[in-house]
């Protein structure tokens, strides 16, 4: 038996704020989260952003730094400090071209601890993208979600979020 | 082995305390939350072999899969690749990839490309060759298909690998072949679904 235990399953059938609300608790340090199938409206950047045990934004404090991986060009980079958001993914607006990432998310609830975060993502927008992120939000408050957005307000359709924590044996 | 929550909420999403009742059991169970979430399909002994194919993938069950390649060696420098199965067809061509390679003696390269014969490979290696990838949307006919992996092979330096591959095709996809140039001696290949509700 896997030491991964699924703790909540979210789909998302259309909208422009997808949010995974009070998915991470104090009962396990480490989460995987897999986020699959999703559609954006237009050819569009998705965005993660963090959620409190109340369900507000946490929108301060981030950094972050994204590897982009074309199949037919020279790989880029994004990062930032100090920001409200953080770049792991494109998305395609056609059907066909959909989006999925797996996060690594550390210490989100552990009010003496940076969230710590990992990310890869794989999509095709006219040529296939892969993101590999790294991220902390630089707050010790507890963090209990995560928010989906995309570029311009493009709207997000089809994705399922799939949350589990590294069982803890104590 | 410790998991169960007896005298407290049962509830296989919290630490792993005490013991499950067969009623608690049974309503973790209904609810898709009793153990674990990599939910073995097929391990395959890659010795002695250049192709091993996973041919039951229940493509139709999990929308997320999976898969390990681990500790494969080869008698002569050689990758190990991946390719996919349509209608039990082997792809040998238009897969699209992009990864990084990492090495301890030579900095990053950029591997990439449009059209290839295989979804993504490892180094050209006698080995140990090891990798996982998660592949995403196997069983949908209306997405194209998509892994995301990283690996780690020696053959005296140290390579590392990490990136995304995709078969730009709406089709089902339902096997997936462990390849290499070379026979394999040694390896094993496990392919896991990811729970879902």
């Amino acid at each position: 038996m896997s030491n991964l235990r699924l703790i909540n399953e979210t789909e998302l059938s259309s909208a422009t704020i997808f949010d995974i609300t009070d998915v991470f608790t104090t009962d396990f340090d480490i989460y995987q989260v897999t986020l699959n199938n999703m559609n954006t409206s237009a050819d569009a950047g998705v965005y993660i952003q963090f959620l409190n045990t109340s369900g507000s934004l946490v929108a301060t404090n981030i950094d972050y730094a994204t590897l982009e991986m074309y199949s037919n060009t020279t790989f880029g980079s994004t990062n930032a400090t100090n920001t409200s958001i953080v770049k792991f993914a494109t998305c395609g607006g056609a059907t066909a071209e959909s989006m999925s990432a797996e996060f690594w998310i550390f210490n989100p609830m552990n009010s003496s601890s940076y969230t710590f975060g990992l990310s890869q993502s794989n999509a095709f927008e006219n040529v296939m993208e892969s993101h590999k992120t790294i991220f902390v939000q630089k707050q010790t408050q507890q963090i209990a979600g995560l928010r989906f957005v995309a570029q311009s307000s493009a709207t997000m359709s089809s994705a399922i979020a799939r949350t589990y924590g590294l069982r803890v044996d104590s | 082995m410790p998991y169960g929550y007896l005298g407290t909420q049962p509830n296989q999403t919290v630490k792993n305390t005490g013991v499950l009742s067969v009623t608690e059991a049974a309503e973790l169970q209904s609810q898709g939350k009793l153990g674990g979430s990599l939910e073995l399909i097929e391990e395959i002994d890659l010795s002695s072999s250049t192709k091993s194919i996973f041919s039951s993938i229940y493509e139709d069950v999990y929308d997320v899969h999976f898969l390990t390649v681990e500790n494969v060696t080869m008698s002569s420098q050689a990758k190990v690749y991946i390719r996919l199965y349509e209608s039990g067809v082997e792809k040998s061509s238009g897969y699209h990839y992009a990864n990084l390679l990492i090495e301890s003696d030579s900095g990053v390269t950029e591997r990439k490309a449009t059209g290839d014969n295989f979804l993504f490979d490892s180094t050209t290696t006698t080995g140990a060759v090891n990798f996982y990838a998660y592949c995403y949307q196997f069983g949908n006919s209306a997405k194209y298909s998509l892994v995301s992996y990283q690996g780690s092979d020696w053959d005296g330096k140290s390579s590392n690998y990490f990136g995304g591959g995709l078969l730009p095709q709406t089709s089902v996809v339902d096997g997936i072949s462990v390849n290499a140039n070379q026979t394999m001696q040694t390896g094993t290949a496990k392919l896991y679904g990811i729970k879902q509700i």
